[in-house]
């Protein structure tokens, strides 16, 4: 292959960060063609960031110990300025809030031409182009805060190509975003590579993207484990271990393995248009009977300082023992709802019971024994010196009896007693969440909202949060879970509450509720497509797992088209 | 002065920072502590002139200033009533009067305020031909302060949320000290990562401290020669009168 037509290669390729023992990247050898919408994935922590920002010649500005050497069509790029990169390869970051730095989007989007002193009219011409082409005439002016995630990640992206760079790198691009953001930018992904642009993603989220992609490589602790087309990586066995592979390819594996499908399918779309199923067999499960109302909003309206109406009108009964999922796109009204309960928040009409006590007026503090709230990042719970002293802090502020011996029984409940003494920023990502969802446990509340739990984990570690929620569950506690993964709440919640613009629309079964797909649609959530699975495999039921949903549907495929 | 800026067509929106910034510089303390009381009612003349202009909305401008305002009033007056050495009627109109002065001095700075969108300082700042890492620096600060007290909000609703009292009160101020020092550990982690990750943005982009960017082309209108000529009026007649 001709050295142009490859955008980036990396050779033996590994970096140390400063005052780090540990390489995080090994000898990694990998080619990019032009072109390629290209996937990075691995577990978290397993260097795709580091091999991004690598890429991108951030070496030179942190510092640490760079070997091997990276080319970008054919010139190292150890000959070039990290500035100069800016030209050739561009980055998008995880998080939309901090990759704008300017206060107005037309701004944002003229800073790169700027910075490398092309003339005004120049700047602003390229951004104007680039506005009209991707966003829209609104957004001249508008402020970064005004922006959904969605709205502040194109603008991001916006940003990247006014520096006309070939090469485009995603970090984690979809983290903070709703499932019709991601489509949206999925979009303008493809759009740009057919204009010749070559993507490459780092994600843990394969569902999502293995339609888009052409090729993927699987990293783990630094070393890259495989390489290949989408098809050979989705139904390597590597990415089963390391990662676990996404539904959909489990099912078709499922299907192949009983020789009901005889081509390798890459996601759920390419699978619903090769099977047919039978209707209305295997072993599924009804509904949960409701027990008596736990936590109830009555009428509930709550309208921010600003004159942002947050939620209005909201009536909402949750049952005792039932896990309740709050879906909706960004700013919905989600955590709002989530405050109101917790009494951050104090409703300007309504009233909030729990099991069948007023507690509209009551404090903060005194809720926190009855209501328990696990934010969405987990370092805006962690403090303590210990894992120990972090945990048996909520049980000290509610002068709780034996503080230390309630943390450590929570602990060892949640499997991180062992870790009692180490401080909590030497636990890994899903050992930070799981000791997040310790500190509220050990309160013993009746209730416990967990605020996006699966966000930034990769799919190993969220199955592992699943299984302690349902375990929870078990055990007789409420659950409400507010999230963006719609996939999951299928098999975990017993009920689906959809929000959008501050109002509650629904609140029923996942399957009764994923059916109407002019009402998700309507609201601007996906309409997912295995549920077209769901609704042909029982009317009103859910299935109890993974494997279960699995095993019924492979017994149901009649047709192979 | 992010919480102040009024998205508005009109002239004074559009007048050129510099001149937005050194008339107000120019015209607060002429109008309170220089101006003969003939010329003050010119500038509160004008000053009015200036806010109609602006098409901002006067109830929201009263908003804005009333907590300032109606103290100042108030008190002055009280003061002048109580320890001036006149009759009776000359000392409210004597506290009125100062207390006016000061109001003036308030509403332009919360017009100035109103009518500057804060990219305009940075901008400013580039055009004033002042080294770019200050304006980059000032606009950096802008963007973090709302980040930051979003993500500082977060934590103190979480500790909150697990039954932390953090109302000052002196009965509460022994258990409080401790739980605000414990506090600054997710915020100064939380503020560090982000001004890494905007640091990163700016590499990003290109930024380079010590090389050369485009600066935005300065330009002034006839409205702001007309705000200069004005201003500069002003001082010619303040030096007549001495």
């Amino acid at each position: 292959m001709p050295i142009m037509d490859i955008a980036l290669e990396l050779k033996e390729a590994s970096y140390r960060y400063p005052d780090n023992e540990k390489y995080v990247l090994k000898d990694i050898n990998l080619k990019i063609s032009r072109g390629l919408f290209y996937i990075l994935t691995g577990p978290t922590g397993s260097g795709k960031t580091t091999l991004l920002m690598l890429s991108r010649g951030f070496y030179k500005e942190y510092g640490g110990d760079f070997n091997g050497d990276i080319h970008i069509f054919g010139q190292s790029i150890k000959n070039f300025d990290i500035e100069e990169l800016g030209s050739k390869i561009g980055i998008i970051f995880q998080n939309p809030a901090t990759q704008l730095h300017q206060l107005r989007v037309i701004d944002e989007i003229m800073s790169s031409p700027i910075y490398q002193g092309f003339p005004w009219n120049e700047c602003k011409t390229r951004a104007e182009t680039i506005i009209n082409e991707l966003l829209d005439k609104n957004f001249y002016y508008r402020a970064p805060g005004e922006l959904s995630s969605g709205e502040q990640q194109k603008v991001a992206l916006a940003a990247c190509l006014a520096m006309e760079c070939e090469i485009l790198l995603l970090d984690e691009p979809f983290s903070f975003l709703d499932a019709k953001s991601t489509k949206e930018i999925l979009n303008i992904l493809l759009k740009l590579k057919k204009e010749g642009k070559t993507i490459i993603l780092s994600t843990h989220n394969l569902e999502e993207v293995s339609g888009y992609a052409d090729r993927i490589a699987l990293i783990n602790s630094g070393k890259l484990i495989s390489e290949g087309t989408t098809e050979e990586i989705l139904y390597s066995n590597e990415l089963k271990e390391i990662l676990t592979s996404p539904l959909s390819i489990k099912v078709a594996k499922a299907l192949i393995r009983k020789r009901k499908l005889e081509e390798k399918v890459v996601n759920w779309q390419n699978l619903l248009k090769k099977i047919k199923i039978k209707a209305k067999n295997g072993e599924m499960i009804e509904n949960n009977t409701k027990q008596g109302s736990i936590l109830k909003f009555d009428n509930i309206s709550y309208t921010y300082p600003d004159g942002t109406k947050g939620v209005e009108n909201i009536s909402l009964d949750i049952y005792k023992g039932e896990i309740l999922g709050i879906i909706g796109i960004n700013a919905s009204g989600k955590t709002t709802l989530a405050k109101l309960a917790l009494g951050l928040l104090k409703p300007n009409k309504g009233r909030i019971y729990l099991l069948d006590e007023d507690i509209t007026k009551l404090g903060v503090s005194e809720r926190a024994k009855k209501i328990g709230y696990v934010t969405q990042d987990p370092m805006e719970m962690l403090f303590g010196d210990t894992v120990l002293e972090e945990c048996a802090f909520g049980p000290k502020c509610l002068k709780l009896e034996n503080p230390e011996q309630l943390a450590k029984e929570t602990l060892n409940k949640l499997g991180l007693l062992r870790y009692e003494k180490g401080h909590p920023d030497s636990l890994s990502g899903g050992e930070k969440r799981l000791l997040t969802i310790a500190d509220i446990l050990v309160n013993n509340p009746h209730v416990l909202i967990l605020d996006e739990p699966e966000f930034g984990l990769d799919p190993k570690i969220w199955r592992l949060i699943v299984c302690i929620i349902k375990k929870l569950k078990k055990e007789g506690k409420t659950i409400i879970l507010i999230t963006h993964n719609l996939e999951s709440t299928i098999f975990l919640c017993d009920r689906i509450a959809v929000m959008n613009k501050g109002r509650i629309l629904s609140a029923k079964d996942p399957t009764r509720l994923y059916k109407d797909p002019r009402f998700l649609q309507k609201i601007n959530l996906p309409s997912l497509p295995f549920l077209k699975i769901l609704k042909a495999l029982g009317k009103n039921k859910k299935p109890l797992s993974e494997e279960k949903f699995i095993a019924s549907l492979t017994d149901s495929v009649e047709v192979i088209k | 002065m992010k919480d102040f800026y009024i998205e508005k067509t009109s002239i004074i929106h559009n007048l050129n920072f510099w001149t937005k910034f050194i008339c107000l510089l120019l015209l607060m303390p002429i109008s309170t502590f220089l101006a003969p009381t003939k010329l003050f009612l010119v500038i509160v003349a004008f000053f009015i002139v200036l806010l109609l202009i602006s098409k901002i909305n006067l109830k929201k401008f009263w908003d804005a200033t009333k907590f300032y305002n109606v103290p100042i009033i108030i008190s002055i007056t009280l003061l002048a009533l109580l320890f001036s050495h006149n009759i009776l009627l000359n000392r409210l109109i004597e506290g009125l009067l100062l207390s006016t002065r000061f109001i003036i001095l308030i509403c332009f700075g919360v017009l100035f305020a109103m009518i500057t969108n804060p990219i305009e300082i940075p901008t400013g700042m580039l055009k004033a031909k002042i080294p770019h890492k200050y304006g980059i620096t000032v606009m950096i600060a802008f963007r973090m302060l709302p980040l930051i007290s979003q993500k500082i909000k977060n934590i103190i609703d979480a500790q909150r949320a697990r039954g932390a009292k953090l109302k000052l009160s002196i009965r509460t101020l022994p258990e409080l000290i401790p739980r605000f020092i414990s506090l600054m550990v997710p915020i100064l982690h939380s503020t560090l990562n982000i001004s890494v990750e905007i640091s990163d943005t700016l590499i990003s982009r290109g930024y380079n401290p010590d090389s050369r960017i485009t600066i935005p082309p300065n330009k002034f209108k006839t409205g702001d020669y007309a705000l200069f000529l004005f201003s500069g009026a002003l001082l010619v007649w303040i030096s007549i009168g001495f």
